[in-house]
């Protein structure tokens, strides 16, 4: 018995990150069917639920350190450096996450605890995904993550905007994971490729130039896949509605763990994989990253809801990212450093909204902004950092990030890339400026509640304020951690 | 008598893809999309076993199995979306959701 575990390479702290969410998601479906616990048991169980599933990931740290990068469960799950980052990653959004999320299932009054499990049930898909060797694995946890993302963004019924965003969000995603899984069979049809690694064997083996072309063509449906996944233009339809429409408590967390997973497993992809391939494809993702950040840029400057140009915002730095993906190790460190320090200014910005408008709301104009430098300066210098982190002002996170991945790009001499990128930050100054000018010097035209600023979103804006001013001040960890990521790829 | 190959089977897959993918282009029916993503899942079956029986390894012939359930997991989300919005418009068309553009 020990010896057949041994050999499958059983081994339950890999998936412990993933285990731990399910069993809280069980633990508050009990709850909710059989007994009637109050709202406090079920907060103090999620709490607790969401720092296990932290300590399990610092279990696999321990566990790295030992056994080193590795493959268990039959080479079905992988335990490498991207693995670690992806999940920390996730793992904090979840934790950065906890408040909106709490408050806006509160509101929801008898479906509070449908929304908690959902929202850990997409964590757990996306942990699984980002731990993924085989790709079947990957399909599998992509579909965890998204479907319970398409019910979350259709959770406020009385919505019509929530009911389209949700069937928007649900017929693209469907396309998208199709697209995905029929690139997986067709790589598997031509060379008998199902894994990462296997990837990686099959391509030296067969040599560059003999590789059939239905394996290219399975590739590039895979990446395709993910790239709708992180709304690259021209695959980027879904995310403006999506995010519109969707209940504004949960979109941070839903644009934020979509974009880590895929963004981590494409990173992997790219520098494990495809290492030897990638020429082949440098046409096809130059065009991606160009026409990403020509529409996002352009669309944004013309969008009045606030959440529309966060969605278009999010297309221009999904083309930064891939631009230091798929340029080279170097690179790739640089757009994890990107991500890590994105993700943080998108869920503060996602969280001021949520607290302006209230969690459930859909539509969020500028309108709304106006008079907020008045109405509570707090909130209007943590919104206007978060807007300037974007923008990538210096002294904000959002300026070393994009200081980095330029400097990168400049070295592996892609200066058209260089170029474009360069024009669109100027660009942005325009539509990222303009919402602190409206919240800074306009005043509204009628009378608007005053806000209800709770103390526990005070302190997750104060938090990841902070952590924007942070990061761009005192750069050095994360930089290095991302080098460490990479390091075994140079 | 012509013998049908592997190469029969993938075509067929393909074409199948093809049909589903081009039906969720220029469909507006909601249910009419969602058949064909259907379809694309089913294609993507065929082409699993097809590769298992070619190479006879079983790897194939699993993954048909999760995607089954995968496709199964997404009817049961998909359809209570689709009635949930049909509850509120009586039309499943999609090309009355026309409230969010910008």
């Amino acid at each position: 018995m020990n010896t057949v575990s041994q050999i499958i390479g059983l081994n339950w702290i890999v998936i412990g990150p993933t285990l731990a969410l399910v069993g809280t998601a069980l633990v508050l479906l009990f709850c909710t069917i059989t007994i009637t616990t109050s709202d406090n048991v079920k907060k103090v169980v999620t709490i607790s639920g969401i720092f296990m599933t932290l300590f399990t990931i610092f279990l696999k740290f321990g566990l790295f350190s030992t056994a080193g990068p590795s493959s268990y469960f039959s080479e079905k799950i992988l335990l490498d450096e991207f693995s670690l980052f992806g999940n920390v990653l996730l793992g904090l959004v979840l934790l950065l996450n906890f408040y909106p999320i709490w408050n806006s299932s509160f509101e929801l009054k008898d479906k509070t605890t449908e929304a908690i499990i959902l929202t850990l049930m997409s964590t757990a898909g996306f942990m699984l995904m980002v731990d993924s060797e085989n790709f079947m694995m990957l399909f599998i946890g992509l579909e965890i993550g998204s479907i319970s993302l398409y019910a979350l963004a259709g959770i406020n019924k009385g919505s019509l905007l929530s009911n389209e965003a949700s069937l928007k969000y649900f017929l693209l995603g469907s396309l998208a994971s199709c697209i995905l899984v029929y690139g997986i069979s067709l790589m598997y049809v031509s060379l008998s490729i199902t894994g990462v690694y296997e990837t990686t064997i099959a391509i030296s083996f067969i040599g560059i130039e003999n590789i059939p072309l239905t394996t290219l063509v399975g590739i590039l449906l895979l990446i395709i896949g993910l790239l709708f996944k992180v709304a690259a233009a021209p695959f980027q339809s879904w995310a403006p509605d999506v995010y519109q429409g969707s209940p504004t408590g949960y979109v941070g967390f839903m644009a934020a763990t979509a974009k880590v997973a895929s963004f981590v497993v494409l990173a992997r992809l790219c520098i494990v994989s495809l290492g030897l391939v990638m020429d082949k494809f440098e046409l096809f993702f130059s065009a991606i990253i160009i026409l990403s950040i020509l529409i996002g840029s352009l669309f944004a400057t013309v969008q009045t809801d606030m959440k529309r140009l966060i969605a278009y915002s999010g297309v221009i730095q999904s083309g930064f990212i891939l631009s230091g993906i798929t340029s080279g190790v170097n690179g790739t460190s640089a757009s994890l450093f990107y991500l890590a320090a994105y993700i943080v200014q998108l869920i503060g910005i996602f969280l001021i909204f949520s607290v302006i408008t209230g969690e459930l709301s859909s539509d969020f104009s500028m309108e709304n902004l106006s008079g907020l430098f008045i109405e509570n300066k707090y909130l209007s210098i943590c919104f206007s950092i978060f807007m300037l982190g974007l923008a990538g002002l210096p002294l904000t996170s959002g300026f070393v990030s994009k200081f980095i991945l330029i400097t990168n790009l400049w070295s592996y001499e892609k200066y058209i890339l260089v170029f474009a990128l360069m024009l669109s930050t100027v660009a942005g100054f325009y539509f990222y400026l303009k919402p602190i000018w409206i919240a800074a010097i306009d005043k509204p035209e009628n009378s608007v509640p005053p806000i209800q600023l709770k103390l526990n979103d005070k302190i997750s804006v104060g938090v990841l304020a902070g952590l924007t001013i942070t990061l761009g001040l005192f750069p050095n960890t994360l930089i290095n951690i991302s080098r460490w990521v990479v390091q075994n790829y140079l | 008598m012509i013998e049908v190959s592997t190469d029969w089977y993938l075509t067929l897959a393909a074409i199948l893809f093809s049909i589903g993918f081009i039906g969720m282009m220029i469909r507006r029916n909601a249910l009419i999309m969602f058949m064909c993503i259907e379809l694309m899942l089913n294609s993507v079956n065929l082409t699993f076993i097809t590769a298992s029986k070619h190479f006879g390894t079983i790897e194939g012939q699993i993954s048909v199995f999760f995607v089954l359930v995968v496709a199964a997991a997404e009817v049961v989300v998909g359809l209570a979306i689709i009635v949930s919005i049909f509850k509120k418009q009586s039309s499943a068309s999609v090309d009355l959701l026309r409230t969010s553009r910008g």
